[in-house]
Formats: C-alpha cells, sequence, structure tokens
C-alpha cells in the first residue's frame, strides 16, 4: 500500500493534471511555424547540463525506466525565466516571459517498482507578433496595426511505472495523454478615429496519446547506457467553431551514455532523432509548410566533488544542439530551423537531503535564414522528498 | 536552511525575479515567413435599399419646450419670444425683526437676456420689448399677439453692439417704462421679444428650459416716507416662455424631417444584411442621407442631427437609447443642402450583439438636444431612388484562423 505521504502527492499532481493545459512553455517567434516549437521538458537540474542526463534523470519525463532513480517519494517542479531577443534583418525586438514547463511526483512501490505521474510541456503556440501597414480606406490613406497572437500549446501528461530488474539495469513503461489548446486572436487598430478597432478570437483544442519505453542500464563502474521509445498516435486539433483537422506525431528514440572517468565526475552524450515529417501531410491539407525528421544532440557534465558547508555542491555545464521541424518558407527545408544553447548551474541540497534546488541558465540562439533569436533562461527547480 | 545556503538561494531567486518578471511576447512581424498566413481583409461598400418603412412626426416638442426662443425678422420666418415673469412682491422686510415696508420709487428697472446667438453680419441690431397682458398660454398665436406689438406697447430698444456675439445683456429701460405693474396682473409682468436691424436678420435667446436660465427682470427701488432713505432690489425670473412665428412650418410629405420647432423627428426602419450586423467585424458604418431642401432655421443657427437607436418601436414616442453612443451625430447648419454622413457602427455592433439581437432595426433622426433651435433638415425618404438613405458599411471579412 502506498504511504499516506505518497497518496497526497499522487492526488496534487493528479489535480495538476487535470489543469494540464496551464502548464506554461518557453515559445518563442519561431513557434508560429507548423505545430509550434518543440518542448524540451527538462528538470532544471537535467537543463544545467544541457540535457545530456534526460534519459538518466528520474524528475525528467524523456525516459520511463529513469524512474528507478527515484528512491523515495519525491515531487519536484521546474520555474523558468526567459530573456529572447530576435533579430530579422532590420527587424529586432526584445522579449521575455516566465514559465513553469514540467512538475511531477514519483513514489517507489516496493522495492523494485517505482510509480510517476508528470506533467509537462510538449508544444508550445505562445507566440505574438504586430505589423503596421498603410492601407487605403474610403479613398484616404490611414496606418493599420496589426497584432496576431496564440496563447497556449499542448501538454504531455505522462502516468508512468519502472521496474528495477536488477542492480544494473531497469525497464519503464509510460502512458501518455497530450491535451491542451490555443487562444488565437487577431486584432486591428486603425490610426483614424472614425474606424472601430476590430479583434477577433478563436480557439483550438488539441488531444492525442502516446506510448514511451525505455531502458537504462549500467556496464560497469564507469559506464551507464540509456535508450527510450515513443510512439505517438495522432493529434486532433479542433476549433470551438467545428473544423477539425488530424495531425501525425513523430516516432521518438532516444539513446544516452553516462561515463564516470574518475570519482565526482560524470560525463554524458544524449542523442535524439524525431520523425516529424510524419506531420507532413496534416500540415499540408491545412495549407500550412510541412515539417521535417530532426536530431539533437547534447553533451554534459556534472562534478560532485565539491563540498560546501558538508553538503555535495553539484556543478553542471553542458552544451546542445537541435533541430527543429517547422523551418521558415514555403517548404519545409527551405530554411531550416535549428538551435544550440550552453548551460551551467548547481544544485544545492537542504534540509538534510529533504529538499534541493537546483539552479541552471541555459543560453543560446536560434536560427532560420536571417531570422535568429538569442535567448538565455534561467531555471529554478525545487526537488522535495517529504 | 542554514543561513548561508538561505542567502545564496535568496540571491539566485532574486536574479531570477529580474529576468522572470518581464513578460512580453510580442515581436514585429517579420513577414511573411514569421507571420500568421491569413490577413485581415477589409471591404468597402454602399448598400443601398436598406429602408422597408419610414415616417415622420411634428410636435414632440414645442415653443414653450424651446430651449432658446427665436427673434426673427426674416422673409422666410418672423418670429417674437413671449416671456412671462415670475411676481414681484411690492414689499420687502429691511430686518429680520423689522417691519414690512413698501415701493415708493421705482429707481431703475433693468433686464437681463442671454442671446444663444446672433447674425453677426447684421448692424444695428435692436431688440425690441414689448408690454404683454400677463395672462397668455401656449394658446397664443403670431395674428394674437400683433396687436401687442405697437409703439403704444414699446417699453424700451436694447441696443446691441456689432462686436457681440453671445452671452449676457444688461439694459436699464428708460425712466418710467416699467415702473408701475397695474393692480389687476397682481405683480406679474408679461413681456415680448422682437428683432430688428439694418438687414433681415434673427437671433435666439436662453428660455427658461435653458440651463443658463430665461430672461430677468429687476427693480431697484426706494421705500415709501418715512424710511424712503431705504433701497432695495426686486429680481424675478422668467416663470414661463415660449415663442410665436409665421410662416407656419410646412407639412412634411415627401421627404424625413428631424430639428426645428415645433421639434421634427423621423424613424427609419432598416433591413440590412447579416454582413452589417455584427458586433465584431464592422469596422464603420455611414448612414448617407440626401437633403430635400436647403436646412430651414435662423441664420448661423445650426444644430446636430441625430440617429439613435430605438429600444421600443412606438411611432414618434418611441424609447431611443439615452446612451448618445449608440448611434452618430451630424452637424447640420441653416442653408446645408450636401449630404448628410452619420456614423452609426457603434449601433450596429450593438445589433450584433446577444443583447442587441432582439432589438428592432430602427434608428430615430431627432436633433440634439431636441427643441433646442430652430434648425430643421429634410432629407430623402426610403423610396426616392438613388437620393434614398444608403449605408457606406466598412467590414472585415471572417479571419481564416485555420486549424491546426
Amino acid at each position: 500500500m502506498m504511504p499516506r505521504r505518497a497518496l497526497l502527492g499522487a492526488a496534487l499532481t493528479a489535480a495538476a493534471a487535470l489543469t494540464a493545459p496551464a502548464v506554461a512553455r518557453a515559445d518563442s517567434v519561431f513557434g508560429i511555424r507548423g505545430l509550434g516549437l518543440i518542448g524540451r521538458p527538462f528538470s532544471a537540474r537535467v537543463s544545467s547540463s544541457a540535457g545530456a542526463f534526460a534519459l538518466f534523470d528520474g524528475t525528467s519525463p524523456l525516459n520511463p525506466a529513469s524512474l528507478t532513480q527515484v528512491t523515495t517519494t519525491t515531487g519536484w517542479g521546474t520555474f523558468s525565466a526567459t530573456s529572447r531577443n530576435f533579430a530579422d534583418g532590420p527587424v529586432s525586438s526584445a522579449l521575455g516571459s516566465t514559465r513553469f514547463p514540467l512538475f511531477g511526483f514519483a513514489t517507489p512501490i516496493g522495492r523494485r517498482a517505482v510509480f510517476g505521474v508528470t506533467v509537462s510541456e510538449y508544444l508550445d503556440r505562445t507566440w505574438a507578433v504586430t505589423t503596421s501597414q498603410d492601407t487605403t480606406i474610403r479613398d484616404s490613406t490611414v496606418t493599420v496595426s496589426d497584432v496576431a497572437s496564440s496563447t497556449g500549446g499542448v501538454t504531455d501528461v505522462r502516468v508512468a511505472g519502472a521496474y528495477r530488474l536488477s542492480d544494473a539495469v531497469s525497464l519503464g513503461f509510460g502512458l501518455h495523454a497530450l491535451a491542451g489548446s490555443t487562444r488565437l486572436s487577431i486584432a486591428r487598430d486603425f490610426s483614424a478615429v472614425a474606424y472601430s478597432n476590430y479583434s477577433e478570437v478563436a480557439t483550438t483544442s488539441y488531444s492525442g496519446v502516446a506510448v514511451s519505453a525505455g531502458i537504462t542500464a549500467r556496464l560497469g563502474p564507469r559506464l551507464a547506457t540509456a535508450a527510450s521509445f515513443r510512439v505517438n498516435g495522432r493529434l486532433k486539433a479542433t476549433a470551438l467553431n467545428g473544423p477539425s483537422a488530424t495531425i501525425g506525431l513523430p516516432l521518438e528514440v532516444s539513446a544516452a551514455a553516462i561515463f564516470v572517468p574518475v570519482s565526482g565526475v560524470g560525463l554524458a552524450i544524449s542523442a535524439g532523432y524525431q520523425t516529424w515529417s510524419s506531420a507532413q501531410a496534416g500540415l499540408a491539407a491545412a495549407g500550412q509548410s510541412g515539417a521535417r525528421n530532426v536530431w539533437n544532440l547534447a553533451i554534459g557534465g556534472e562534478v560532485t566533488a565539491l563540498r560546501w558547508r558538508g553538503q555535495v555542491l553539484p556543478l553542471r555545464f553542458g552544451y546542445r544542439w537541435r533541430q527543429l521541424p517547422f523551418g521558415i518558407g514555403t517548404l519545409a527545408g527551405s530554411a531550416p530551423l535549428s538551435e544550440h544553447a550552453l548551460s551551467a548551474g548547481l544544485g544545492l541540497a537542504m534540509a538534510s537531503g529533504r529538499a534541493t534546488f537546483d539552479f541552471g541558465v541555459d543560453t543560446g540562439s536560434r536560427s532560420a535564414g536571417s531570422a535568429s533569436e538569442r535567448f538565455t533562461t534561467v531555471f529554478v527547480g525545487l526537488t522535495v522528498r517529504p | 536552511m542554514r543561513p548561508g545556503r538561505l542567502s545564496i538561494a535568496a540571491a539566485l531567486a532574486a536574479l531570477l525575479a529580474g529576468l522572470g518578471c518581464r513578460e512580453n511576447v510580442t515581436s514585429p512581424g517579420s513577414c511573411p515567413d514569421l507571420c500568421p498566413a491569413g490577413r485581415v481583409v477589409l471591404v468597402d461598400t454602399v448598400i443601398t435599399g436598406i429602408v422597408i418603412s419610414d415616417s415622420t412626426f411634428r410636435g414632440y416638442y414645442g415653443p414653450a419646450e424651446a430651449q432658446d426662443l427665436p427673434l426673427a425678422d426674416l422673409d422666410s420666418l418672423r418670429s417674437v419670444a413671449l416671456v412671462r415673469f415670475g411676481v414681484r412682491d411690492s414689499i420687502w422686510y429691511p430686518a429680520t425683526n423689522d417691519t414690512a415696508v413698501g415701493i415708493g420709487r421705482v429707481d431703475s428697472v433693468q433686464v437681463r437676456i442671454t442671446l444663444a446667438n446672433r447674425d453677426t453680419t447684421a448692424t444695428h441690431l435692436r431688440i425690441l420689448v414689448y408690454h404683454l397682458p400677463a395672462q397668455f398660454d401656449t394658446g397664443m398665436t403670431w395674428a394674437a399677439v400683433q396687436p401687442y406689438l405697437t409703439d403704444s406697447q414699446l417699453v424700451d430698444t436694447i441696443k446691441v453692439d456689432s462686436s457681440f456675439t453671445g452671452g449676457d445683456v444688461l439694459w436699464t429701460f428708460k425712466p418710467g417704462a416699467m415702473d408701475v405693474i397695474p393692480d389687476s396682473d397682481a405683480g406679474v409682468v408679461a413681456l415680448a421679444f422682437a428683432v430688428t436691424a439694418d438687414s433681415r436678420t434673427g437671433l435666439s435667446i436662453t428660455s427658461v428650459e435653458n440651463a443658463l436660465g430665461g430672461p430677468r427682470l429687476g427693480w431697484f427701488v426706494h421705500a415709501k416716507a418715512p424710511r424712503d432713505t431705504l433701497s432695495h432690489g426686486f429680481f424675478v425670473g422668467s416663470s414661463f416662455d415660449t415663442f410665436v412665428f409665421d410662416p407656419p412650418p410646412p407639412p412634411v410629405t415627401n421627404a424625413l424631417a428631424a430639428g426645428g420647432l415645433p421639434s421634427a423627428r423621423s424613424i427609419l426602419r432598416l433591413q440590412l444584411p447579416a454582413v452589417a450586423i455584427d458586433s465584431v467585424r464592422v469596422i464603420r458604418a455611414t448612414l448617407i442621407l440626401t437633403p430635400t431642401r436647403p436646412a430651414r432655421g435662423l441664420p448661423k443657427e445650426s444644430f446636430l442631427l441625430s440617429a439613435r437607436g430605438i429600444v421600443r418601436d412606438l411611432g414618434p414616442k418611441s424609447v431611443i437609447f439615452t446612451d448618445t453612443a449608440a448611434g452618430g451625430t451630424a452637424a447640420v447648419a441653416t442653408g446645408d443642402s450636401s449630404e448628410i454622413h452619420i456614423e452609426i457602427g457603434r449601433l450596429l455592433r450593438a445589433w450584433g450583439t446577444v443583447a442587441g439581437d432582439s432589438l428592432p432595426r430602427a434608428v430615430m433622426l431627432v436633433a440634439e438636444p431636441e427643441g433646442a433651435g430652430m434648425v430643421e433638415a429634410a432629407v430623402a425618404r426610403g423610396g426616392a431612388g438613388a437620393a434614398a438613405p444608403r449605408l457606406r458599411l466598412t467590414f472585415v471579412r471572417p479571419y481564416p484562423f485555420g486549424v491546426p
């Protein structure tokens, strides 16, 4: 039987799952393309090392087998604040946002099994663009300013279990529900008071399912590997006023390895591949540009040799690169979008290890054609083991 | 938590807060690549045949309810203002515990009138003040007043300087002109005001219905002997005022009239396409009215012709929106004969809401404020072909949000 605290945590996480569309994301101007910006639902700890340790991290939802890293009832959440600078030729702007990309809960069941729930970002569709132009109405020139915006995206609610086959090998399995909505709006302001400003709103909701499976294996005292596989169903998008569309979602494969050259130092590398071209037909049917299959790569390290006031003070760092499936232009690939970033961070253990604060910073850029966006994201993660 | 770690956590949290408190996701559009595929498409069109029925009513406001009293000596309009003042006392109490004293000698009598507007081209403008019987009412006619507009009834002539364009005029009557009020009139004085100048002209003075007040009279007196060193002032304002005029307003048959006195108002019952009744997409809607003749009224006089939404269609006494924003106005001046354009976009948007869906699709053409002056516009009716009321509509086509 689950302990009372575990039940309470499960209840809180279930409640959070019910409000899954409220999970916020790291938005981008490039989210206007295709299905939006692909989420990176990592804990602050993993984000500090560029995501290289994601397949081994029980608090990140990439690999269900990694839940076996959770040895006691645990709850966690991540807060992020992003500052962005977008530029495309003479056009530029400074942007910023505050988000909560991940929270979850897990508890061991017996000695070998772990059960967990996570609520995380999957697709971000939050963006807003403003344009201005002169137009002729009733034989007069009027300046109009348009603001098109989208708020929301798709949230991934995962219910997962992991089983420790041995001290070296763990398996995991996850069921995913995709849910969320976007609130699209268009507004036009006229410089002439004779014209009434115009605004219109449309809401689109999303639903879908997926399954995932993963494995972690320790191959020796200095080497461990992990892999995960995820099969997504089709994403159903339904507008509030009736029209709907289904979009294919990708198969996702990831693999990673950790190498410990000396005690207290861990180095990791991970790579992933997503077949987002499966969305191309659905997007084309909706009159949008297509999508491409994408790779991602991350390398990072964690040094736990340092101590401060008697506690381990982990220092993390990493570099990551990824392709994004929805480029700019009329066809996918005409101006592909890619992203790279450097990461660093540290962790602070408190209350005799019952609570951990992880701080991280991730700075880099994403670009497609002449458009680019530099970003700096600060993460704060709180992990509580009551 | 230990203080050291607490301070580090606090510092990091403060750093985070500094970065995170900014919420701005709006960037300049880098079109077409980083802009939505949809475009806002504006349509501007003129919709004709929008009137399914119309009617005009006259007399909702009569001369006795006018805010301004016209004085005219025009070929097209002659008008005289009639004012009955309040009762003037014949005694007063010099002090709280004193005995009453009566009027012994009238030193002077003043009248104060307020000019609402005048014809500034008229020179040697004079306002003629005549005695009237104290008792008259709304039944007084132009013909009935004529016997009193004679030299024998003339109290005085108020001269108005050519540079004076509007405001209070204070005039002291010539000695003896108003000293005595007949006992039969019980302290009540009534006067008629007419206008004359070197040329045909007209002006208007404010009435008791006007916020500025109507004409006022003041008597400055000394007491009877032996207390004839005491002086006092009696002041009375207008208790009833109206005006009579000639010729009477022509009947409105082939036109829709609004404004003037007795005031005219017209109802337009409309039949509009669905695209014109929309709370979101109507950007601008202009009701275009074609005058059938130049606007009638006093020189330099103007008014706001308002197209107000009707809440309940009860003919001339229809309930109209009290909110002037639920409709639009256009300025009309005497002599205007060009097209009248009234913006009614807000009304159409109100009709497009759930609350406005049950409202009659009708507007009242009415002067704003009603009964304020003599200017009257007459516009073509719904069956007048190309001159009939029409709607110039600017709207947005439904935006193609698309899915996903």
